[in-house]
């Protein structure tokens, strides 16, 4: 400030002071003001309520009752193909006794053992 | 064939289970319309609340399911009687498809109530525990070949978890968990208007429950049954052992 304000006299040197003063409080309220060229994230933001900080329940409740049907058909889909499965060992079993049957059939008609 | 209809016939379908499927398929959609129509909205937790309704009524039917595994397969290993360890089988099956649903909308709930997806809560954790000793008794259960002394042992695993499902119940009052207890003794209660929305979804899953699980004893004596015509078949060389 000295070379900037040339003035020797002894009143000048507390306006000096209180200029240096004001200008080391104000710059960082200047500097703050500027918008910056950072991301969102890197900003301070004002809100006006705290519905920014609320989890969005709308999607949660959504999901738990997809979820719950989808639990739910897949347990009954395994039960329609335990069924399927059932029917073929049945469909299975019944052409071997089919074949039994004719087995006897001959054997009866022949009157003896194949 | 189908002129002799016996009560064990297994190509009859029981007038009770036709009754049980109706009932299901009539009280979903009031039970829906009641939560989501005629419920009030909450709070503190807003929509997402309503998750309650049918998280709560899967976790204790959950329960129930399992605990009945415990006593089936009890009566299996005092009785040897193959109808038991069918009974035991289907009531785990039906608790685990319930366990699923708890598990998946539990964590749905909680990132709404506590930020956070999990926390080893005790109630959370023991019924994590208990989840996983049915899971291990249905992956025994599902080993093929497994034999008398297998499904046995599955037996004593199913009696082990019914007896963690107290703990369950009391974890919340003894260790003092972040679980909520709103609709317990200690809690404070539900909201008037809430009330016919979990009654009438707790009546429409235990029915379901009740449904899936007579289909699916169904199904097991049926396979338990054609066990034994295999292996009938196979002692008497009329089929490939596989």
């Amino acid at each position: 400030l000295t070379v900037l304000w040339p003035i020797k006299h002894r009143g000048y040197r507390w306006i000096r002071l209180a200029v240096l003063l004001a200008c080391l409080c104000i710059a960082p309220a200047v500097q703050s003001a500027e918008p910056q060229s950072g991301s969102e994230a890197e900003q301070w933001r004002s809100v006006t309520s705290a519905e920014g900080e609320d989890v969005p329940g709308v999607p949660l409740l959504i999901a738990a009752y997809a979820l719950f049907g989808i639990c739910v058909a897949s347990y009954i889909v395994r039960l329609v193909r335990l069924q399927q499965r059932s029917r073929q060992r049945i469909e299975r079993l019944a052409a071997v006794m089919d074949d039994e049957r004719a087995m006897s059939q001959l054997v009866e008609a022949h009157g003896a053992s194949p | 064939m189908y002129s002799n209809r016996t009560k064990d016939d297994p190509s009859r379908i029981p007038r009770g289970l036709l009754l049980t499927a109706g009932a299901v398929v009539l009280l979903l959609p009031a039970a829906l319309y009641a939560i989501f129509v005629h419920a009030p909205v909450e709070r503190t937790m807003g929509v997402a609340q309503r998750i309650f309704y049918f998280h709560v009524p899967c976790a204790m039917s959950m329960e129930y399911w399992f605990f009945a595994c415990g006593l089936c397969s009890a009566v299996y290993l005092c009785k040897h009687d193959e109808r038991w360890d069918a009974w035991a089988v289907a009531l785990a099956e039906v608790g685990m498809m319930f366990f699923a649903c708890v598990l998946t909308t539990g964590p749905l709930w909680a990132r709404k109530a506590w930020g956070v997806w999990w926390t080893w809560d005790p109630r959370l954790t023991s019924t994590l525990v208990v989840g996983m000793i049915y899971f291990s008794y249905l992956v025994l259960r599902g080993a093929g070949g497994i034999g008398e002394s297998g499904k046995r042992f599955a037996a004593g695993l199913a009696i082990v978890g019914a007896l963690n499902i107290p703990i369950i119940k009391f974890s919340v009052e003894r260790w003092r968990g972040t679980h909520p207890q709103v609709i317990t003794g200690k809690g404070g209660g539900i909201h008037p208007d809430m009330k016919p929305a979990l009654l009438l979804s707790m009546l429409t899953i235990v029915l379901l429950g009740i449904m899936l699980v007579w289909v699916r004893v169904r199904a097991e004596r049926s396979m338990q049954r054609l066990d034994r015509l295999e292996m009938d078949a196979v002692d008497r060389g009329l089929l490939e052992e596989a």
